[in-house]
């Protein structure tokens, strides 16, 4: 018998315990509190947060400068004056870091913002007004899901290369790009839930009730997808990180002299650098890896404190 | 009295969850003979259900859930065997019934394959022996074109038929005690009445006992021999169905039992309990039921009653029984 | 039509449209509501019984305007409902309300009840804003919450204060006309008769119900006239003491006899219907419960029985009653 499968009912009663003993508290000062109990989120909060105050204020604290060479102190290992090292030009491995920290995580939440304004808009249109427009705003984002993003990345990349745009403007048109191919995850996650949340008894309510369109909107139907909103966006950062990176790796998003966490990295594509000077590429691949994680960590436990049965338990 | 099939004796289930440690059963005795029906009565969080998954060994592993006192079958203490030990008696001593029929198959096997998995297990039949047993029960289960059902998946079914099909599953192995959790809640009312009435007969057949979980008072009046009327955790009553609805000693059953309409005799209201079933976290030292009870006096706040016979098939726990003998 | 009709609904039909196959083309219907009159009167409840699949749930949303309708009328308070434009519908939403069965998943879950129950108040300028509190903390009594209540969030209740949350949300309107879809049976026994007792409180204070429920001794218990649906379809319909005491379709009749009787000594004679309700989607010819009738003919195969009044004010559909 598939017993084991079925839902028993104590943790129905555990789920009723837990909300009684939550008193006068808003929906969101409960999944703060529970953000709060969720010990890896909270360290990966706590290293996102050094992360980001490091790379804005490291570079003016380092006495070393972005762009001065020094042919003298070329690729010297990691030691007392250079605490991780320095380049082929003799410039301070850390202080390019951290500047190139600024640049990747710059990218990573602008354009995570522009995808994020841009899904969120599409998708909530498309899940309420239903019909051709839903039709043809999930046509569209079917068409930019299917193909394949590297790809157009690169043809992208290399056009922006063709036409000679200079590197400080560049990375707002990788921003772009990267926000232009973002958008489709979270539109059909929107569309998806304001969909649901319409046919929702509460929707119904506020249709009985004769609320106003506006009223059934921002009060009701869009503040209940606020928290996949924030989830989605939080994990979208890391992706957008990542993407960045292997543009750059490729030598197709952030191109030097701006450093960015994977434009340093393409030093491993020098087999002797790969092999005899890992200060080179070590430090932005490790940058890149830890960030990527501690934002994932920070978004399940984003999800695991604003997705409670508030929204699971829906209504048939 | 002979020895009884299933003795509950001071059982107590307790949740650990983050808000503290739930005391979902307390202290809880009754037993089942061979071949009665006993019905546990109870609202939603009175600990009816658990204390039935207690008797299947469903209940999570130690850190989550802590148990105490004795569930005996044949006098051997179940709660203190190791779970590879259970699995025997699961289907071939004990079967249960769920609420929800749907979740309780498994959608991607055919309902004969799933009939047919308890018989190749507990009973070692062979397939094909097994098929034509699986066959026959469906018709047992009044299944009119048992092949046709046998074949078929559970999506492919209607909640009568699921709930036949479970009953089938349950009584392949003429178990000795079925536990039927709210076995037609989810159903309508005229598919009720023919589930019911399989129930009553495929007991009469085979002389198994039958534990029923519900909340509805017709059918535990219709099914039962015995009631069990549990209360935030506690028996507050048994006693012989009669007794239950003639002589309803508690004033919680009593309130239970006013506070149903009752078809032909129109009031103007009906006798309501006032107040909230107090949560399994914060369960009062004393008699549980006090602040609802119209009858409570100041030392109901203070004790806890327990369960004392008012006649020789009767037993309740309430203080106004004792202390109009004390005072 | 006399004046104290509230609501009339007079030959509803509605139908769900089935889509199949790649293309999306509709490929049947499942017809939820197959001709359907019936009347609400003023001060006075209607129950509206049938089990899963019988459409009476349908009829509730039809007849608030959350369905468009296929076919027939619903005239709520002498508006032909379905001819309204959206302000006019708007305009009259207050007097027509609804109260769920879930009372949770009723509930905006990021909105305080208080303002859950005052909302409507302010949209239709029902209330001014600084009088807004104490009105929704009256409604509020009424129904059973204190002023503690008032800030609190919907997971912070029990399933019974919920239920009185959605009520004082509907009744905060003044509604004449309540239409109660099952409002009692996520409720836990002891609870329900709170709710139910709360039903006739404001029965008392004038509000008419269209109460649906598969619950016929609470249906029973609070509604004056009664209305049985088999499959898209009232098959008897009259007043309780006829529905319940003179019941005259055999449906009506295994229907009461199926209800478990909580009195240990009560004699049961029961009509076990055979067999299970067919689809909505595929009702069978003829009258649509001869497949499980006991009293069932070759006619009753093949020709659809019309309502035959058997008394004033008892209908039923069936052959046997001509």
């Amino acid at each position: 018998m598939s017993v084991l499968s079925l839902r028993l009912p104590w943790r129905r009663r555990q789920a009723e315990l837990a909300s009684l003993a939550s008193a006068g508290r808003t929906p969101w000062q409960q999944a703060l509190a529970r953000l709060w109990r969720n010990r890896p989120a909270m360290l990966a909060l706590l290293f996102l947060a050094l992360m980001v105050v490091a790379c804005v204020a490291g570079p003016w604290l380092l006495p070393w400068d972005l762009e001065t060479t020094d042919a003298l102190a070329a690729n010297h290992a990691p030691g007392a004056t250079h605490w991780l090292g320095t380049d082929f030009l003799g410039r301070d491995i850390l202080t390019r870091l951290l500047h190139a920290g600024r640049i990747s995580l710059a990218v990573g939440l602008v354009s995570v913002v522009l995808s994020v304004v841009l899904g969120y808009v599409l998708g909530a249109l498309a899940g309420y007004a239903g019909g051709w427009l839903d039709g043809a705003i999930m046509r569209l984002a079917d068409l930019l899901m299917t193909i394949p993003s590297l790809p157009l990345l690169i043809i992208l990349g290399a056009l922006l290369s063709e036409l000679q745009v200079a590197p400080e403007q560049r990375i707002y048109l990788v921003m772009l790009m990267l926000s232009l191919l973002g958008w489709t995850n979270l539109a059909r996650i929107i569309r998806g839930q304001v969909q649901s949340l319409r046919s929702r008894d509460f929707m119904l309510a506020t249709e009985v009730l004769g609320l106003p369109l506006w009223r059934r909107l921002l009060v009701h139907l869009l503040p209940n997808t606020i928290p996949t909103l924030i989830v989605v966006a939080t994990t979208g950062v890391a992706g957008a990180i990542l993407n960045e990176s292997y543009l750059s790796y490729l030598g197709l998003g952030v191109v030097p002299p701006t450093p960015s966490w994977g434009n340093m990295m393409d030093t491993a594509n020098s087999f002797v650098d790969f092999q005899r000077r890992p200060w080179l590429w070590m430090p932005p691949g490790l940058a890149i890896f830890a960030t990527v994680i501690a934002i994932n960590v920070l978004g399940d436990g984003l999800r695991d404190a604003l997705d409670p049965r508030l929204q699971a338990r829906g209504a048939r | 009295m002979s020895q009884p099939l299933i003795e509950f004796d001071r059982l107590s289930v307790q949740f650990a969850t983050e808000q503290g440690v739930a005391r979902a059963v307390q202290d809880v005795s009754f037993a089942i003979q061979a071949g009665e029906s006993v019905a546990v009565v109870g609202e939603s969080g009175c600990g009816k259900s658990v204390t039935a998954l207690s008797l299947m060994g469903l209940l999570p592993p130690a850190p989550a859930c802590r148990l105490g006192g004795e569930v005996r079958l044949d006098a051997a203490n179940l709660l203190a065997l190791p779970p590879a030990a259970w699995r025997p008696l699961r289907g071939r001593d004990i079967a249960m019934v769920f609420q929800e029929p749907m979740s309780a198959l498994n959608p991607v096997l055919s309902v004969g394959e799933q009939l047919m998995e308890p018989l190749l297990t507990h009973r070692q039949l062979s397939p094909a022996a097994a098929w034509q047993q699986a066959i026959a029960l469906l018709q047992q289960v009044g299944i009119a074109r048992p092949e046709a059902i046998a074949a078929s998946y559970p999506h492919q079914l209607s909640g009568g038929m699921l709930q036949r099909v479970m009953l089938a599953i349950a009584i392949s192995c003429q178990p000795r005690l079925l536990i039927a959790d709210e076995p037609t809640t989810a159903l309508d009312v005229t598919i009720q009445a023919q589930i019911l009435d399989l129930l009553r007969r495929l007991q009469q057949a085979s002389g198994m006992a039958l534990l029923l979980i519900t909340h509805d008072l017709g059918i535990v009046a219709e099914m039962a021999d015995r009631v069990v009327v549990m209360y935030a955790g506690r028996v507050v009553e048994t006693g012989s169905v009669r007794d239950i609805f003639r002589h309803p000693q508690h004033p919680y059953t009593q309130g239970l039992l006013a506070s149903r309409p009752v078809p032909g005799r129109r009031l103007a209201r009906l006798a309501a309990i006032p107040g909230q079933v107090p949560s399994p976290l914060a369960l009062p030292d004393h008699c549980a039921f006090a602040e609802r009870c119209p009858h409570a006096r100041p030392a109901c706040l203070h004790r806890q009653p327990v369960l004392q016979a008012t006649s020789p098939t009767q037993q309740a726990a309430c203080l106004l029984l004792s202390t109009e003998e004390a005072a | 039509m006399s004046d104290d009709t509230l609501l009339a609904v007079n030959g509803l039909v509605k139908h769900f449209p089935l889509h199949g196959g790649v293309l999306g083309r509709q490929t049947g219907a499942v017809r939820a509501v197959d001709d359907v009159s019936f009347v609400v009167r003023r001060g006075r409840s209607l129950g509206l019984v049938g089990e899963s699949g019988s459409g009476k749930t349908t009829v509730g949303r039809t007849v608030l305007g959350l369905h468009q309708k296929d076919a027939g009328e619903v005239r709520f308070a002498g508006h032909d409902l379905h001819a309204l434009d959206k302000a006019a519908l708007r305009r009259l939403r207050p007097q027509l309300q609804l109260v769920f069965q879930d009372p949770l998943g009723s509930l905006n879950p990021r909105l305080r009840v208080g303002d859950a129950i005052g909302e409507a108040l302010l949209a239709h300028g029902l209330c001014p804003r600084e009088a807004l509190r104490e009105r929704v903390l009256a409604v509020m009594a009424s129904c059973g919450l204190g002023e503690e209540h008032y800030s609190r969030y919907p997971h912070e209740f029990s399933g019974g204060q919920r239920q009185r949350v959605g009520i004082a949300r509907a009744l905060a309107l003044q509604p004449a006309l309540i239409v109660a879809d099952e409002p009692v049976s996520a409720l836990d026994v002891s609870i329900q008769a709170q709710i139910i007792n709360l039903f006739a409180d404001l029965k008392q204070q004038g509000v008419s119900f269209l109460f649906i429920s598969h619950d016929l001794a609470v249906v029973e218990h609070l509604c004056e006239d009664v209305a049985v649906m088999y499959l898209g379809q009232i098959v008897e319909q009259g007043s309780r003491e006829q529905v319940f005491g003179q019941p005259r379709h055999p449906y009506t009749r295994a229907l009461l006899s199926a209800i478990p009787v909580a009195d240990p000594d009560a004699r049961r004679e029961r009509v076990v219907l055979q067999g299970e309700p067919p689809s909505p989607a595929n009702p069978p010819a003829g009258c649509r419960f001869h497949t499980r009738c006991p009293q069932a003919t070759a006619q009753c195969a093949s020709v659809v029985p019309v309502v035959h009044r058997v008394a004033a004010g008892h209908q039923v559909r069936c052959h046997l009653m001509a």
